[in-house]
């Protein structure tokens, strides 16, 4: 049993993995934070879900990725009161000069290459400033891809709600972002 | 997982499109640089290692249930020692079983003797049962 369900947990590890750290990392907004977020999300899901059947994984795996992201953004709240003098980390990568940073134009495509970035930077900001809810139903919906069924199960709540959390969500960010996000 | 091509279908027309391409704009972001890879990499062998381990009790649950037991035991056995008997019998040591218990009792641990004094209790109660009482 455990060579066989250990292979299915890679391979649905590996396929969730690049994405869970995306997720995580819109919330966090630190690239080592979400690492960890992720990390403990993988192994809390094959010591508490793994003799389950592989199709309930994808909910599960979202469902403790979304407690560990609130369970982080809770420590952080404790922490920042009782540290509010202490300077907020910057998340850019500051190891880098301006300069370096800076796509090279005459490359072919970098101008598309940098709208399509900026795109993304806005849309990410604009995910962050969703209501929790609605960016959980939004990012496993519309990101990862899940059922209504599955996403109703991954946060815990009725189909209805998951359809209304994500009417609201998508109403939200086309809000923010405006048609020019979506030429 | 592969995801079906008509899962945004049940979404209004008005949505479907930035749906879409939110999707796919978000979708093109996952690419992982080599430092996130190994992380994420070391982290899948813990989780398919971890699936050949039962999952631990929380250490801080171990604390209250010791404690929980010890309690017990203690009202289990508070009574008995509260009460003087009327005739205090001294328990007449088996020389034999002595010799047993200090052979076994040089690399003994201090569970050993804990366990030894509620032994040498219970035969003490058990044979305090036995007699008949005073003014029978």
């Amino acid at each position: 049993m455990a060579d066989g369900s250990g292979a299915r947990l890679n391979s649905f590890l590996l396929q969730a993995q690049a994405r869970a750290l995306r997720v995580a990392e819109i919330s966090t907004r630190s690239r080592d934070d979400a690492l960890d977020i992720v990390q403990d999300a993988m192994l809390h899901l094959a010591r508490a879900y793994g003799d389950r059947p592989a199709e309930e994984w994808p909910p599960l795996f979202h469902r403790i990725l979304e407690n560990k992201v609130r369970d982080w953004q809770r420590r952080q709240t404790v922490r920042n009161r009782f540290f509010f003098w202490r300077q907020e980390r910057d998340e850019d990568d500051e190891s880098q000069a301006p300069e370096e940073r800076a796509p090279d134009l005459a490359i072919p495509d970098a101008t598309e290459r940098l709208m399509q970035d900026e795109a993304m930077l806005r849309l990410k900001a604009a995910l962050v400033e969703l209501p929790t809810r609605q960016r959980e139903a939004f990012t496993l919906r519309i990101w990862e891809g899940l059922s209504t069924e599955q996403t109703a199960t991954a946060m815990g709540c009725s189909d209805g709600s998951v359809k209304t959390h994500l009417a609201r969500a998508l109403s939200n960010l086309r809000g923010k972002l405006g048609d020019s996000w979506s030429l | 997982m592969t995801t079906p091509a008509t899962d945004l279908d049940e979404l209004p027309a008005s949505d479907r499109a930035f749906a879409a391409l939110a999707r796919q704009r978000l979708r093109a972001t996952e690419g992982l640089d080599y430092v996130e890879a190994a992380r994420l990499a070391a982290a899948r062998r813990r989780a398919i290692s971890a699936l050949d381990r039962p999952a631990r009790r929380p250490a801080w649950l171990l604390g209250p249930a010791t404690a929980a037991l010890a309690l017990a035991l203690l009202i289990a056995v508070l009574p008995s020692r509260l009460t003087v008997p009327a005739n205090p019998v001294a328990v007449p040591v088996n020389q034999n079983e002595l010799a047993a218990l200090e052979w076994a009792a040089d690399e003994a641990g201090p569970d050993f003797y804990r366990d030894l004094e509620f032994y040498q209790w219970l035969e003490q109660h058990r044979k305090l049962e036995r007699l008949p009482e005073p003014n029978a």
